[in-house]
């Protein structure tokens, strides 16, 4: 118990620091946050409330989403390496935005089909590799994305430069176009989406205990794991819509937190909340702090930050084994 | 045109990197104008028709739509990545390529194929008219490329005579695309057609031709003046324009300077890019009008 209070007390302090880094760091430098609190500037005023505490809160909304989602995705699937962006739900559902935006189609039918992308992908990998094993599983999942990017690449493909720019930058992770309305929404929506997955952590427990288990123990299990799956597979797709699709948060932050604490949902799954949030908004002050000129999409630092981490972990807990 | 000199020529393109002058004297000492262009930029399919060529062209990039004859041509794909394989099979007996755009790869290939390749390098009004008489030189249009040269400097004269002597020098934001923000750094053509309309380049500091700015940038800029380029859609152009209107402090959004221009004409070194000076000027400087 110790252990956890300590985990909290670090990761609220952790979670403190990035969003004062993420507040204070962009080519304005901390005199932006300075002058904006003190009300003397009013260009200052609008960089710390209309574009670094939006994406703030963003950053630490998707974080939290993917993060959580990249949890749910591994017990229910009982795969370690499952998660949204892997298996090509977040391919899915930015191909659903894509061709929301070829056709010009209004912010909430975006929305509705980046879910439809996300789950259909989701239904073809778990069509095509559910019965073969985990290894199976795994392989559908990178085919499947694989063909997402492809269908996106060729989507990308017949746009003009001009939109082919806007859109590779938006499918790297883009966490900047949400203005302060937009991100509280986006914010609250995600968060009490977590929040109210994570009221069922007894069941990822017993769902992690395998089928029949579940099922012995009272738990319909085919019905909670469809639900999981189809839950956080909407909250992705929210993520996806917002900000692009970003991956390695789903990956790295649940499997940290097992291999230092253990599987017990009840204190992993708003542990990987918090993780994910905290992660997400330090790569975004990360890709502030890079000598590259304008915004370097996040999706770069979470794979730039998180490839080698994995396999740091990966190595560690082979080590272990 | 006989199939031995044709051989010749595109040997001696294999051997020789074309470029620019040289080459078109060379071409035009051989007396065989090429009759199968291949524009490979919007602007050289422009300054084409300016020089009354408008008929040997026989393959065209995607957005080359003006004049409006110029959309019947075959189209060899988009200046940036132009299809070689569609190029050759138009059996083109010269490319014209720009240095800033044409990919070299693309170059290399079709001069690896025998395809003579003309690359033009125009980043300056001066250069503009220089390569307006090299292309003169290497069709058989002497005089009429050395009329419209003669004409472009003239009008540039005029406009610089127009614009006088100028104390306030607004800063300028020329906004290539919105998300993300790219703007005209000062190497691009837009960015010297700032500098040639009176204006500072907002973003004179980047070393980029087109920079890339976070918001953040364009806020702490805070420019007097913010120029969109049009993309000929009224209504993304007035959304662009509507998103700049969200920063009130942003001084050219404050005085009601956010301006939408037409894309084709102030991005692309043809001969219209004048009109392009012109109509620069004016905002720039209204009182100059």
């Amino acid at each position: 118990m110790k252990k956890h209070a300590l985990f909290w007390i670090l990761g609220a302090s952790a979670l403190v620091a990035v969003c004062f880094a993420g507040l204070c760091l962009g080519s304005g430098g901390i005199s932006i946050a300075i002058k904006a609190l003190a009300g003397s500037d009013v260009t200052s005023s609008a960089i710390f409330f209309e574009i670094r505490l939006p994406r703030v809160l963003m950053a630490g909304s998707a974080g939290c989403v993917l993060a959580s989602s990249g949890l749910i995705f591994q017990t229910v699937l009982r795969n370690p390496l499952s998660e949204p962006y892997i298996l090509g739900i977040s391919g899915g559902a930015a191909i659903g935005v894509i061709c929301a935006r070829l056709f010009n189609l209004p912010p909430l039918f975006e929305g509705i089909a980046a879910f439809a992308g996300g789950l259909s992908t989701l239904g073809t990998v778990l069509a095509v590799g559910i019965r073969r094993g985990s290894a199976g599983l795994l392989l559908s999942g990178v085919m499947v994305n694989s063909f997402c990017g492809a269908v996106i690449l060729f989507a990308v493909s017949l746009l003009q430069m001009r939109d082919l720019t806007s859109v590779m930058f938006w499918f790297l992770g883009d966490l900047g176009s949400a203005d302060l309305a937009a991100s509280l929404i986006w914010t609250t929506l995600l968060i009490s989406g977590c929040c109210l997955i994570s009221r069922f952590w007894h069941a990822l427990d017993l769902l992690l205990l395998g089928e029949d288990a579940a099922q012995s123990l009272g738990l319909s299990s085919r019905k909670a794991a469809a639900g999981f799956l189809a839950c956080s597979s909407l909250l992705t797709s929210a993520c996806v819509c917002a900000a692009g699709p970003i991956g390695f948060v789903g990956l790295l932050v649940p499997h940290f937190l097992r291999l230092a604490f253990g599987s017990g949902h009840r204190f992993l799954f708003p542990a990987c909340m918090l993780c994910g949030a905290v992660f997400l908004i330090a790569c975004d002050a990360f890709v502030r702090l890079l000598p590259f000129e304008g915004e370097m999409p996040i999706g770069v630092a979470t794979a730039l930050i998180g490839a080698p981490a994995f396999i740091f972990l990966l190595m560690k807990s082979t080590g272990q084994n | 045109m006989n199939v031995l000199p044709c051989l010749l020529l595109a040997l001696l393109c294999y051997a020789v990197p074309l470029q620019g002058t040289a080459w078109a004297e060379r071409h035009a000492q051989d007396n065989a104008f090429p009759q199968r262009i291949i524009s490979l930029a919007p602007s050289v399919t422009e300054l084409l028709f300016a020089l009354d060529c408008g008929s040997r062209v026989a393959g065209r990039s995607t957005n080359s739509t003006t004049p409006h004859e110029a959309r019947d041509i075959p189209d060899v794909g988009p200046y940036n990545r132009p299809s070689a394989e569609k190029i050759l099979a138009l059996h083109p007996d010269l490319c014209i390529a720009l240095r800033d755009g044409t990919p070299a790869t693309v170059i290399r290939q079709l001069r690896r194929a025998g395809s003579p390749v003309l690359v033009l390098d125009i980043e300056s009004f001066e250069s503009l008219g220089k390569a307006v008489i090299t292309l003169g030189k290497a069709l058989g249009q002497n005089e009429k490329a050395s009329l419209a040269a003669a004409q472009l400097k003239q009008r540039l004269h005029a406009a610089r005579q127009r614009l006088g002597k100028y104390e306030d020098r607004p800063t300028v934001l020329f906004q290539l695309q919105a998300a993300p923000l790219i703007a005209a750094g000062l190497c691009s053509f837009a960015g010297r057609l700032i500098e040639n309309a009176g204006g500072i380049n907002a973003v004179r500091h980047s070393p980029s031709s087109y920079p890339v700015l976070g918001m953040e940038d364009a806020l702490l800029l805070d420019p007097d003046v913010i120029i969109i380029a049009g993309m000929g859609n009224a209504e993304e152009d007035a959304a662009s324009a509507r998103r700049w209107k969200r920063w009130k402090h942003i001084a050219a959004v404050r005085s009601g300077r956010v301006h939408i221009v037409d894309s084709d004409i102030f991005t692309r070194p043809s001969l219209r890019a004048v009109d392009a000076l012109e109509t620069l000027i004016s905002l720039l400087h209204p009182d100059k009008n």
